[in-house]
């Protein structure tokens, strides 16, 4: 996920509902309650998105042109057609990047005080975030 | 996922998504009309799972996280737009129609607001436990020269005691009474079993718990007392009311016949909580709350038009945008990226 091309002072930090949004959209297109559901599952069920908060966040993003509404459906067949899918912008992925450094330079920093241990992929791994 | 779901939809989820479609009545309509229909479905979607996770306490619980939601939300989205309409003017021209202004907040404001107590109350009211009472009642008569002596007091034998009827009602609550009613029942036990994980509660455990669901009063005009009694089972109130009746009427009767005149039976309807009152509560008070709440931000609302009535210029038509007004192809300007960032 991260790479050398965006430094997170780049971008302003962004707000958690934002944050959770963005990630949600990093590895594929998706609607609204797919959104949803994939922040409840990455959070383990501790942040359910209401309706409100959701197309609010999704809303301000299009705005900052973070996010773009996507004309393709990955499965027409399956799907309804009234649904409106939503993909990462390249600004949008340049955010998502920055913040993600930006939680993992905090990450490291709380781990050099030891206020928190090795993940235990990354350990397993022998690397960090 | 929701689609290619095949099993009919219940009444509840129906009538869920219809109720949530009325209250997106609560957004700007120029958010409404863009997210209305996407936020009405993902809703659905929400309310099938909930449904099939735990039917009716299931969508209990989403109304209770999404209400809140979509009062905050309907909020901040009338504050944005408030915004914008006063950037629009400050920037451009004005496009907003103001006398609506006012108006539109007020309803925005009083709708969600009265909504929201009204429906806790309902919800409340419908989640609280149902409570039955059986009434016993005993003809008690004072013995002639029964008097209750106080400190100082010159009392004749001969007069009528004004205490009399206090002094029963406090005689029916004592230990005395009450502790022949926990034994006979073997109430520490049962009550242990319900309560106290099975655990017999102590007696004087045992004595608060029943002294709290006892209400003693007279019948005005006569020397009737009515015992009554509430639990959570119809059977055991009357069974308490008629238990405590023939204990007062036991230890009386040394001293003066008591006679039960009404036995306790089993109540048919619960008498707590009173559905129909605490609905018309929350609905007046909704009201009401939702009125002053709405008068208010109304009145915001006028004041900040006024405001911005100063800061305008005049329409013009077919005015051009600003300079700064962003293009299609143009990066983000920090005010659009300020919508998206914020302090952790």
């Amino acid at each position: 996920m991260a790479t050398t091309q965006t430094e997170p002072g780049e971008m302003p930090p962004l707000t958690p509902a934002v944050f959770h949004v963005l990630l949600a959209l990093a590895d594929s297109e998706r609607h609204g309650y797919a959104i949803m559901q994939e922040v409840a599952e990455s959070t383990g069920g501790r942040i359910k998105m209401g309706p409100g908060t959701l197309y609010g966040t999704i809303k301000r993003l299009l705005e900052a042109r973070m996010i773009e509404e996507s004309d393709e459906r990955p499965d027409p067949e399956l799907d309804d057609e009234r649904r409106r899918y939503y993909r990462l912008t390249a600004l949008g992925q340049r955010a998502v990047r920055a913040e993600a450094l930006r939680y993992a330079e905090m990450a490291e920093v709380a781990r050099r005080k030891r206020l928190i241990g090795k993940p235990a992929r990354a350990a397993q791994a022998g690397g960090v975030l | 996922m929701s689609q290619g779901r095949t099993e009919p939809e219940s009444k509840a989820v129906v009538l869920s998504g219809t109720l949530f479609q009325r209250l997106l009545a609560a957004y700007p309509k120029v958010h409404r009309l863009e997210y209305g229909q996407p936020m009405a479905q993902l809703f659905r979607d929400q309310c099938r799972d909930a449904w099939r996770g735990g039917r009716g306490w299931g969508l209990t619980w989403l109304w209770l996280r999404v209400l809140p939601d979509l009062v905050k939300t309907s909020v901040l989205e009338h504050i944005s737009t408030l915004k914008e309409r006063e950037t629009m003017l400050e920037r451009i021209i004005t496009l907003m129609t103001p006398r609506s202004a006012p108006l539109v907040v007020f309803r925005a404001v009083f709708v969600p607001v009265f909504l929201l107590v009204a429906g806790t109350s309902t919800v409340v009211t419908f989640i609280m436990a149902e409570s039955y009472a059986s009434t016993a009642r005993v003809l008690v008569r004072q013995q002639a020269g029964e008097v209750t002596r106080t400190p100082g007091d010159q009392a004749s034998v001969s007069t009528w005691d004004p205490y009399f009827l206090r002094t029963q009602f406090e005689l029916i609550q004592s230990e005395t009474i009450l502790g022949k009613v926990i034994n006979g029942l073997d109430l520490n036990q049962a009550w242990g079993r319900r309560y106290a994980n099975g655990s017999p509660l102590k007696p004087s455990e045992t004595l608060a718990l029943l002294k709290g669901r006892i209400d003693l009063r007279p019948v005005r005009g006569t020397d009737l007392i009515e015992i009554r009694v509430f639990s959570d089972q119809p059977a055991e109130a009357a069974q308490l009311a008629n238990a405590i009746a023939d204990s007062y009427r036991d230890y009386r009767s040394h001293i003066v016949p008591v006679m039960i005149v009404d036995k306790a039976v089993p109540g048919l309807r619960p008498v707590r909580p009173n559905k129909y009152l605490n609905i018309a509560l929350g609905v007046v008070g909704g009201a009401l709350l939702a009125l002053a709440a709405g008068a208010a931000m109304a009145c915001i609302a006028a004041w900040l038009r006024r405001r911005s009535r100063g800061i305008g210029t005049p329409p013009t038509t077919g005015a051009a945008p600003p300079p700064d007004f962003p293009k299609a192809d143009s990066p983000p300007s920090k005010s659009m990226l300020d919508k998206v960032t914020g302090i952790l």
